[in-house]
């Protein structure tokens, strides 16, 4: 039986919250979605889904450029770019990790969760000690 | 609503969407944090519970509020969750991340880690068997669980003696006691308890010896540990007059010193001595006179540092703590 006091603060999270739902991808530059692994011997189900932002598309060849991102922030490093969930339309945080990068099918972007131009407030961890 | 086993992703996800945490979310996070607790000590995990499942509802809940729903965790999830058995990882994954953040390990955790190689060797004897080791200290150990919490209560009476070690203020988990110390302290128990000691007791041992205890010492800093310290010279008399009055003390007398000095009525005392009240008030009152004279022309707070020494000195076994 979920407590009462759960149940009030689910309603009250849910209202307060202002983010853009999940909708189809379109492989724009600064989307940030679901990454799937859909090629490969691994059978989709078996593999855990990872977050990416695309940072380049590639017409010819049909493939999007991304960097992993994940919701560890407080395992950021200076090197990482940790995105306030409020300002980008996320629901929670998320860290956008440099230096994993590569090629991905487009059709592995599964959903679009929401938009980064990466000029608004994200900041690496750095600058959150120094805020600090 | 279906049964754990047979959720699906689906009926998560249309909770989520219109709840955001509804029955079938919590009875699924419960029925994980449960998985995760069964597997640690509840005392470290579970909020001190002697067993998880007394705790099992606060800690769910505290995780729900704190990770799922504080720092929206339970959005990631659901966004990157393609089934069950990944909503089950993730899930599982913020629960050992939340249940390593909170882990409670106290002084006594710790003190019991330090005791039971001690209570391992000589002279204790270890008594195997029933899936945990009890221990005691030879002499005569009796069946009388009635007695059993008066016996615990003269126990830490008479461990409140044993010399404590104070820190600087800045440690995360003081020490308390040395190894000598802790040595005696649990001797003490032993003799007292008269029953194989479980680390259940050693549990319920520190925690009444050490709760008011906690408040005025663990909090004392330097400065005002050194207005407490005796000079050089008050130190040597302190010892020698301490160490005097012991060897001149019969193993009689030194338990009825340790139990007037932790303030433990006179029926106690004729009782540990095995005589009556009319027969130990003698015995008693030729001790006092001695020790009066001992100390006759000392300062009184050189009388009462004599007078801890003296006792710290019998409590861990005759060894001079000086």
């Amino acid at each position: 039986m979920i407590p009462e006091s759960v149940r009030d603060a689910a309603r009250a999270a849910k209202a307060n919250r202002d983010v853009s739902s999940a909708h189809a991808p379109v492989g724009a530059r600064g989307e940030i979605g679901v990454l799937r692994n859909s090629v490969g011997p691994t059978p989709a189900s078996r593999v855990l889904s990872r977050l990416g932002i695309v940072v380049a598309r590639h017409d010819s060849t049909s493939t999007l450029t991304i960097h992993l991102a994940t919701n560890e922030v407080e395992q950021a490093t200076d090197l990482d770019l940790i995105l306030d969930g409020d300002t980008e339309g996320l629901a929670f945080p998320l860290v956008l990790q440099s230096e994993l990068y590569g090629p991905i099918f487009e059709e592995q972007l599964q959903e679009s969760l929401t938009y980064s131009t990466l000029s608004r407030r994200c900041r690496t961890r750095s600058c959150t000690s120094r805020a600090r | 609503m279906p049964g754990i086993r047979f959720m699906k992703l689906s009926d998560l996800q249309k909770e989520f969407s219109e709840a955001l945490i509804g029955e079938r979310i919590y009875s699924r996070v419960n029925s994980l944090v449960e998985g995760m607790l069964r597997r640690r000590d509840p005392t470290i995990y579970a909020r001190g519970a002697h067993d998880y499942r007394d705790a099992l509802a606060d800690v769910t809940q505290d995780f729900i509020l704190d990770v799922l729903i504080g720092e929206r965790q339970i959005d990631y999830v659901m966004s990157v969750s393609p089934d069950i058995e990944s909503f089950d990882r993730l899930v599982t994954r913020q629960i050992r991340r939340y249940l390593a953040r909170t882990r409670a390990r106290t002084v006594i955790d710790n003190l019991i880690e330090r005791s039971l190689p001690i209570l391992r060797k000589a002279p204790f004897v270890t008594h195997a068997g029933g899936g945990e080791d009890r221990f005691s200290l030879g002499g005569a150990l009796v069946d009388d669980p009635a007695g059993d919490e008066a016996r615990l209560r003269t126990a830490v009476a008479l461990a409140q003696a044993v010399p404590k070690t104070i820190g600087q203020g800045q440690e995360r988990a003081p020490r308390i006691y040395d190894q000598e110390a802790l040595t005696g302290v649990l001797s003490i128990l032993c003799t007292q308890l008269k029953r194989p000691v479980s680390r259940a007791d050693l549990q319920d041992f520190f925690h009444i010896l050490l709760t008011p205890w906690a408040t005025a010492l663990l909090d004392l800093d330097a400065e005002e540990h050194a207005r407490r310290t005796l000079t050089p010279e008050e130190e040597a008399v302190v010892n020698e007059v301490s160490q005097t009055m012991v060897a001149e003390m019969s193993d009689e007398e030194r338990l009825i010193f340790q139990y007037k000095y932790a303030n433990m009525p006179d029926r106690e005392i004729a009782s540990a001595l095995g005589l009556s009240r009319q027969s130990t008030a003698p015995r008693k009152r030729e001790l006092f006179l001695r020790i009066s004279s001992q100390v006759e022309g000392l300062a009184l707070d050189i009388q009462q540092a004599v007078l801890a020494r003296v006792n710290a000195i019998i409590a861990i076994g005759g060894v001079d703590t000086g």
